[in-house]
């Protein structure tokens, strides 16, 4: 059935088609098109616009997003809700436990990514051995992490004079944040040329075919809940950052947002397109047009209505292209 | 891969070594020789299971026996009263979402529906000056429409509902926050307070009304779901939305209406909690999100089938006991959400398990 479609196609490539082919190819270009827009805008608009201290509040955010998205890659409706409160419990745990320990300083970045893959891994070998559904297993995992993080400490914790402190005021005029959202995006940019990246993606686009072909596809999706969660532990860094305390209320602040951003980004959320690249644009278009709400003095209530409208937006656009050649089911 | 024999048996008291009836279907044949052998006395449980939940029933007397036991006052009438009346809401809440599951979808929607159908009837109803009764068809309709819309939206276009229902949340409270700039505060009317009080009485008898709509919800869903045409449509919907289609089954009518459904019921479990709650705010529908989908779980449907909403009224119950033996018995409210958490994951290792991936190539 899909071969006669794709026949189909062949023969008569329109307009649409070829353009959704295009963005499929390039699935950044529509997220790198919109994040240019808004900057030019809010340059427009913003004469003083603060890269070190705009960057520090939107790092959270990207890492969020980026965090979410290997997880949706390797498809079969895999998708990590559990990112955004894991990051809030990963902040918990460096305030309330490493700073008193003596461990506050470097030795914490890799105690925390750990933490952070570890939590992942058990997402992932939840939804891989015992085959559950990965939003039933990481729904779960968010339930289970906000109320740890609540169980640690019921409210806020400060993180005193810590070097995490100084990432947003910046290094010499440096965006210390910057520096958060690069590390994965250049891991990233090296993962996904090796073995792993390739299976992933073949894991994402046919997991049966994936699995005849030799590719192991129980570790390779697993792996990719792990690295989700790594990367969601160095998001708990921009996260103390930017506020300075470990907040427990705060578990679920970034997770539509997150997902808006990814679908935004042109990952398809059925797995196997995209990338973490695509996911920063996405997050960062959002962050800008947040950026540019305040500063139009638009009331605070509309921002659910917005932030719904955005994710609905982004994830009928995604469907959209990556909807192959077929009209009606 | 490595272990090419049927799931094997062994993830707690509830497990079926079908991994369900539907899911395990074709795995579950090779290993019982065709029926030709006796059955195991593992397979008869596992058979009887599959058609009621034993298991969530043997669980739910013990949990109550624990707390009869171990906590002062807990098996007294005033006790179980209020378990029930909790349990009612929590099973109120859960209507819409078992038909979600059913179909094959997810709903977390509710919390919103919930939010913005308790603040239309009070704080939107008292703005604009309506009666409660237009106050109610305003939210039943514009939650019609929304969920209507996400239904199709999902059938139509192959999204996940997981993601077009976060959104339509956000959406929804945010139509009401936009039209009361901001402030989420309103208050119900006293009679609706009276249909969840706990000390309400309902023609005489010392139980509130809401335990027994709860009730009647039940029958007819029950009486919908085995007798209607629509109903059972809607486990064709969720056991294989291509043969249902092929046998001329509208499943993208059956997906808009099911989701539809779903929305208008938590706007009505909205205007029924505001009531139990007094007042409102956004944070009125967050617990009982959580707590619905557990429910449903809980209960024993499955994703696409097959369930029922009698079960979803077990599981809600056996939640709410659950919650108040472990609240009882000194721990926290966060403890509770983790055990939420838990026990959600070890009713779907004994349940929801998909298919090998092996078994589909």
């Amino acid at each position: 059935m899909t071969i006669t479609q794709t026949a189909d196609t062949r023969q008569a490539p329109t307009a649409g088609t070829r353009f959704r082919l295009l963005l499929r190819k390039y699935y950044f270009a529509f997220a790198l098109a919109l994040f240019l827009a808004l900057l030019i805008t809010n340059l427009l608009v913003q004469r003083d616009f603060g890269w070190v201290q705009q960057v520090a509040v939107f790092a959270p955010l990207a890492l969020a997003a980026m965090a979410s998205t290997p997880a949706i890659l390797a498809g079969r409706g895999g998708i990590d809700l559990s990112i955004s409160p894991l990051m809030t419990f990963c902040s918990m745990v460096f305030a309330t436990w490493l700073i008193p320990l003596g461990l506050g300083g470097w030795p914490s970045v890799p105690l925390i990514l750990l933490l952070g893959a570890a939590v992942g891994l058990v997402n992932g070998l939840l939804t891989v051995l015992l085959r559950i559904p990965a939003v039933v297993v990481t729904l779960a995992m968010y339930f289970v992490l906000a109320g740890l993080s609540l169980r640690i400490s019921p409210s806020t914790v400060g993180i005193g004079d810590n070097w995490v402190g100084e990432i947003d005021t910046g290094i010499a005029g440096f965006p210390g944040a910057l520096v958060l959202i690069l590390v994965p995006v250049i891991a990233w940019a090296v993962l996904s040329r090796t073995l792993f990246g390739r299976q992933l993606f073949a894991v994402g686009g046919n997991d049966a075919t994936a699995l005849s072909s030799g590719v192991g596809v129980r570790s390779v999706r697993i792996a990719a809940f792990a690295l989700g969660g790594a990367i969601a532990g160095l998001g708990s860094f921009a996260l103390l950052s930017v506020v300075h305390v470990a907040d427990p209320g705060q578990s679920t602040a970034y997770t539509l947002l997150a997902i808006a951003s990814v679908a935004l980004g042109g990952t398809t959320l059925l797995g196997g397109r995209g990338g973490l690249l695509g996911s920063l644009l996405g997050a960062g278009s959002i962050f800008l047009v947040q950026s540019l709400l305040t500063v139009l003095k638009v009331p605070a209530q509309w921002l659910g209505l917005f932030y719904g409208g955005v994710l609905l937006v982004a994830v009928v656009v995604g469907a959209l292209i990556s909807r192959s050649g077929r009209t009606t089911s | 891969m490595t272990e090419l024999r049927t799931a094997t048996p062994g993830s707690g008291p509830a497990s079926d070594p079908a991994g369900g009836p539907r899911t395990g279907a074709p795995a579950s044949g090779d290993s019982r020789g065709g029926g030709a052998r006796a059955r195991s006395l593992w397979e008869t449980l596992a058979a009887t299971q599959a058609r009621f939940p034993v298991a969530q029933v043997a669980l739910l007397f013990v949990t109550f026996a624990v707390g009869a036991i171990a906590i002062e006052g807990f098996g007294s009438y005033n006790s179980v009263r209020n378990m029930l009346v909790l349990a009612s809401l929590v099973g109120l809440t859960a209507v819409g979402q078992t038909l979600v599951v059913l179909v094959g979808g997810l709903d977390l929607s509710v919390s919103g529906f919930i939010v913005a159908g308790a603040l239309t009837v009070t704080q939107l109803a008292e703005m604009y000056g309506w009666n409660f009764g237009t106050a109610l068809l305003v939210a039943i309709v514009g939650a019609g429409l929304l969920g209507a819309f996400t239904g199709w939206l999902c059938n139509r276009l192959n999204i996940q509902p997981l993601i077009v229902t976060l959104a339509m949340s956000a959406i929804a409270v945010g139509v009401v926050q936009v039209q009361t700039g901001g402030a989420q505060s309103g208050s119900a009317p006293a009679w609706l307070s009276q249909l969840s009080a706990p000390v309400a009485t309902t023609f005489g008898i010392p139980m509130p009304p809401v335990v027994f709509l709860w009730l009647a919800v039940g029958v007819l869903m029950w009486l919908f779901l085995s007798r209607t045409r629509t109903g059972r449509q809607i486990y064709a919907t969720g056991t294989n939305p291509r043969a249902a289609d092929l046998a001329l089954i509208r499943t993208r009518r059956i997906w808009t209406g099911v989701f539809a459904f779903s929305a208008i019921s938590a706007v009505l479990a909205g205007v029924i909690l505001a009531g139990f709650a007094g007042s409102v705010d956004g944070s009125l529908g967050g617990p009982y999100l959580f707590q619905s989908l557990a429910a449903v779980i809980v209960g024993g449907t499955v994703f696409g089938g097959p369930g029922d909403y009698w079960r979803t009224m077990i599981g809600a119950i056996l939640l709410v006991f659950l919650g108040t033996v472990i609240l009882g018995l000194g721990f926290t409210i966060p403890d509770r959400q983790v055990m939420y958490g838990a026990i959600i994951l070890l009713a779907m290792a004994a349940y929801g398990r998909e298919k090998k991936l092996s078994s589909r190539i």
